[in-house]
Parts: C-alpha cells; structure tokens; sequence
C-alpha cells in the first residue's frame, strides 16, 4: 500500500478542512502498524483512505501496484471484499443476526455458497475462540466476544490486510488484552497486514511500526526493531 | 441462486427485528389491497347479479315493435313477417303479437285483464304449462276463443268461482270461450309482450272482435343457434324501413341489454376499482415512509455491509426486497380481508357469491407493483449513504 502525497479535504458549511495534508506511506505486506494521534489529527480519514471507503482528493493511493483512483465504486467494493477486513470500535455487529451469520456477511457479497459459507464461518469463530456462542446474538455477548466476532467476520475471507479503528477502545484493560494478543497472533501466524489505530500507547509500543499523526500530517514514523527481531 | 435466497432471508429477519414498524407498514397494504379486492368483486357479483336477471329470458330472440292505425289488417301484419321469414337467414321461429287492456267479467265478479291476439308460435317460444284443457291455435280462425292466465283465474277463485274448459267470460263487452287455462308463468319481457298470468291469450284474427285499439304489435323472433343479433337486427331494421316507411319501429334484443348492463357495470367497477386503488396508494406512501425511517436508522448498518464488500445494487436490492416482501405478505392477507368482506357484502344482499380471479390478480400484482415503486426511492436513499459518515458518527 502506497500512499503518494495523499491530501483529503472534507467540505462544509463555512469552507473546506483538509483533513490530510500531503501524507506520504509505504506500508509493506505484513507489517504491524499503529497509527496515533489526538482525535482531529486525521487518523480515521487515513484510515478510511487505507480502506478505500474515502478517495483522496489530491495524491495518489496505490494498493498492491493498482491506482485505487481508476477504480469503479464496484470495483472497490470487491477489493474491500477480498482483501480488506475491518474491525471498529463499537463492533458493528448486525443485532438480528446470530454471531456465524454476522461473520458470514462478507461471504454473501461474495456469492459464496450456504454450506461453504457456513463452515468457513465457523472456522474463523474457532480462530477466535468462540465456537461455543456460534449461535449467540451479538445482545447475547459480551463486549470482548462481540469484538472477536468481529474479529473473525474480518478474517473469513482471508484478507491480506486488517484495519481496527480503536478495537480496544470500548472495552475493559483485561478484555482488551485479550484482543491485542489476538491480533498480534493473526499478524504473526498468518501474515496479516495489521493496521491499528489507536490512542492508547501501550498499544502502540506492541506494534512494530508507529505512524504519529498531528493536523493532517505525518509527525514521525519509527519502526522498533528490536521488537521485530524478538517476535521473530 | 444462494444470493437471492440469503437476500430474501436477510430480508425477512430484518423486517421481523422491529415487528410493530413491519406490522404498521403492513397494514396500510393490507388494507389497500384488500379495498381493491373488496370493490372489484362486489362490482363483479353486482354484474353477475343483474345478469342472472337474464337467464333463460329468451337469449335468442329479437323482438319488433311497432304502432299503426286500427285499419291496418292482420293480413298485412302475417305478410310482413312471412317477407321476415323469407329475406332475412337466421329465423327460426316469428310470434306475431297485438295486446290490449279491459275488463274480465263473470258472473258478477270482474278484473282487470290484459288481451293478447297471439299466432301459434308464441306458444311454441313460451312452451306455457296447461292446467285445464288446451291452447288456442291458429285454426280457430276468428272465434273467440281464449286461454285463461293463471293469476286471473286465482282472481275468480277467490270470489269463489271456478273458471274452466267451456266457460263463457265477457271482456269489454264481447262474450269469450275459455278452451284452456294455464299454470304460473314467469314473465319475461323479451318473449311475452305483458305478463301471461294476467292475459287472456286468443288467436291473432279473433282480436278485432275483442279489442278496438289494435295498434300495437310485435313481432317476436327466435334466432337460430350461433346467429349473430346485430347483423339480424341491422338487416331486420333495412327490411322493415322500407316496408313499414312512415312507422317508428323498435328492434331489441337481450342481449344488447346485457351488453349495455356489462358496460355500466365495467364503470361501475372501474370507479370501484380506483377508489380501492387509491387506498391502496396511500398504504404504498405508507410503506416508503417507514422504509425511509428504517434506511435512517440503520445507516451503521449499511455503511457497515459497504465497508465489508457490499456494492451500490447489493444495498439497493436489500431494501427493494423488504419493500417487496412487505407488500406481496401485505396484499395477500388484503386478498384473504378483501375476499371476506365481498363475500359479507353479497350475502347481505341475497346475492350467490363469485370470486373474480381478476381481483386476485389485480390485487395481489398491483400490491407488488406498489412495493417497488414506492420501495425504490428508500433503497436509493440507502445506497447513496456514505460509509465514513455512518460508521463514525455518534
């Protein structure tokens, strides 16, 4: 994923506010990355350009070598499909469905058949570890099973690359935790691109690459070494 | 295949997560279409009613009316309808009939009674059941003979006396021979110029003698099986205007009524049907409103299915599908309300019960094509949400 001097600016009532001010990224297949910054500083527009949910009104996004500019609505929404998973803070769990349909629903835009739908939801729910509440409603569950059934909708089409807005956020330190190691887990074991954002430092320090944002720009950009070599 | 069953599934899981939002949606559709269903049936049994007015009332025939003076002859009357038997294809059978009106009287007692001068085929149209003795014929000539209707012999009854074979009656002045008396006869008016059970039916040539205002005529015609009654009564017409060219003639037939009955009625339900259709308008607006409210409420939910691969048509079709599925459930049980109150209503009347398959069709299409149209702007609505604003807001 490529970013070349992205701006995106936001229309409004009294003029426009550019919300990312010429960002410039190269973020490489399997990385574990946090962005941070205070709220206002742009991350979730980044991130919203990371998932091909917002263009960017000036520069140039390319995911894996492709201009996302030139492609179609339709052809965005495939991409998102297959190769991006999306965690966010307050879940997004459709209440009136039990926890393997929820995880399921990316596979219905896929055109995915019932029964391989099925199983191949119920393996990411295993991966997660909530085989036990498969049939549970999201009402059913607790805040840290709600996220990983999250989790585990993110996963089931086996994107190369995951984007958690804030996943810890909403949730207790322990149960948090508990995420982080998973997503560090999937990172490590699957080769996921994970990309977190966050407010939370410790978090931060867990990943192996943090991106500081402020006002639109692109503060620092440190990777820790000496953390890449210990989980290796 | 699997797309548009989960589509469906999705759909219905979606509308049974907030029942009362559904169930008022529903309403206004059911109540729609079972207006539409109600009144197109209730226009349909109406047709039907007046029509079984109809039946067996002499489909075949076609009947002419006319008036001239008193000098002209029954000669002439028999040589017209002799020149109808030969020029015009398709007759079977011609009554030639006159009527008039006058006082019965025996024995004291009187009525009042109609006289009707009648060739031997208006008993072969009629076939009237005899009681007593027999009908006249064209044999008798000019004797005054006659055979007796059965509500003037129920008249007689009642004072006590018993009319029969051989009795001699008075009608206006000129003594009559009874040769017959008849059972109950329905009238119909296609087939008897005025009601036989309060007539005194004798030959055609004995009338002069019974009646001094012979003017009115009619000739009666059976047509053939298959015959068409308005080329006949067009060819009927052109032969009768030149031989009868000063005379104001009348040519009807039952089924030109029945023709004009089914196109007041195609009115009738037609205004029926709109009114019905109107309702039904407003259970659509109905609908589109609370789709709108649902789009509104579950925008998360939306920019979520965009974010995770859900492309404009999937959204749009979503919503179009619960807009469906709400009105196709909604106009069938209208189907079952609608259906219940025509029945109600033609009981109410006397009348037997019909269903017209139009009003289901009609019904239950129409209800679908309510869902769509009024589905769509909500469904549009829904896909042109954008995902950064539903997925972060609140």
């Amino acid at each position: 994923m490529v970013l070349d001097n992205v701006r995106k600016a936001y229309g409004h009532a009294t003029g426009s506010v550019e919300a990312l001010k010429g960002i410039n990224l190269s973020i490489e297949r399997g990385e574990l990355i946090a962005i941070v910054g205070q709220s206002g500083s742009g991350k979730s527009t980044l991130m919203n350009i990371l998932g091909m949910l917002a263009r960017p009104t000036a520069g140039r996004y390319r995911f894996d070598g492709r201009d996302v500019a030139e492609l179609s609505a339709d052809q965005r929404a495939a991409l998102r499909n297959r190769s991006i998973g999306f965690v966010f803070q307050s879940f997004h769990l459709l209440p009136q469905m039990v926890a393997v349909e929820n995880v399921a629903l990316p596979l219905h835009y896929r055109q995915t058949s019932e029964a391989e739908a099925g199983e191949r939801a119920r393996r990411a729910l295993v991966k997660v570890g909530l085989e036990a509440r498969m049939h549970h409603k999201p009402g059913e569950l607790s805040g840290g099973q709600q996220q990983r059934v999250a989790i585990a909708r993110a996963i089931v089409t086996h994107p190369r690359v995951l984007l958690a807005d804030e996943p810890t956020g909403a949730l207790d330190s322990e149960t948090g935790e508990e995420i982080l190691s998973l997503f560090l887990e999937l990172n490590r074991n699957d080769g996921i691109t994970t990309i977190m954002v966050t407010h939370n430092p410790e978090v931060a320090a867990r990943c192996e690459r943090c991106l500081v944002l402020r006002d639109g720009m692109l503060l620092s950009d440190t990777r820790s070494f000496d953390k890449h070599i210990s989980l290796a | 295949m699997t797309y548009w069953r989960r589509l469906i599934t999705h759909a219905v899981t979606s509308l049974f997560s907030s029942p009362l939002r559904s169930a008022l949606a529903l309403l206004g559709i059911v109540i729609g279409s079972a207006a539409v269903i109600a009144m197109v049936n209730i226009g349909h049994n109406a047709k039907q009613a007046m029509l079984k007015q109809f039946e067996g009332m002499g489909a075949q025939s076609t009947t002419i009316d006319y008036q001239q003076g008193a000098e002209t002859s029954v000669a002439a009357l028999l040589d017209l309808r002799d020149h109808l038997y030969r020029s015009i294809p398709g007759l079977e059978i011609i009554a030639a009939t006159t009527t008039g009106n006058g006082t019965l009287r025996h024995r004291g007692q009187s009525a009042f009674a109609s006289v009707v001068g009648a060739t031997d085929e208006l008993f072969a149209i009629l076939e009237p059941q005899l009681r007593a003795g027999r009908l006249t014929a064209d044999l008798d000539g000019d004797a005054p003979h006659a055979v007796l209707g059965w509500k003037l012999y129920q008249d007689f009854r009642q004072q006590g006396i018993y009319l029969g074979v051989g009795d001699i009656v008075v009608f206006d002045d000129t003594p009559v021979m009874l040769v017959g008396v008849l059972e109950d006869f329905p009238h119909n008016s296609f087939l008897s110029p005025t009601p036989i059970n309060n007539s005194l039916i004798a030959p055609l040539e004995s009338l002069r003698r019974l009646n001094q205002d012979t003017s009115r005529w009619r000739l009666t015609a059976v047509r053939a099986e298959g015959v068409d009654y308005e080329l006949v009564q067009e060819q009927l017409g052109s032969e009768l205007r030149r031989r009868l060219p000063q005379t104001m003639v009348r040519i009807s037939s039952p089924e030109q009524l029945i023709e004009n009955i089914e196109k007041q009625t195609r009115i009738l339900t037609l205004t029926l049907g709109a009114i019905g259709g109107v309702s039904l308008l407003v259970g659509g607006i109905g609908v589109m409103n609370i789709m709108l409210v649902s789009v509104s409420e579950r925008r998360r939910e939306i920019g979520l299915r965009m974010a995770i691969g859900a492309r404009v048509r999937d959204i749009k079709l979503q919503f179009l599908t619960e807009a469906l599925i709400l009105c196709l459930a909604g106009g069938c049980v209208g189907l079952l309300f609608g259906i219940a109150t025509a029945f109600g209503a033609t009981q109410y009347f006397g009348h037997p019960f019909e269903l017209s398959m139009a009003s289901v069709v009609l019904g239950v299409g129409v209800s679908t094509l309510v869902g769509l149209f009024f589905g769509y702007h909500p469904a549009v609505a829904a896909a042109k949400l954008d995902p950064v604003d539903t997925l972060y807001g609140d």
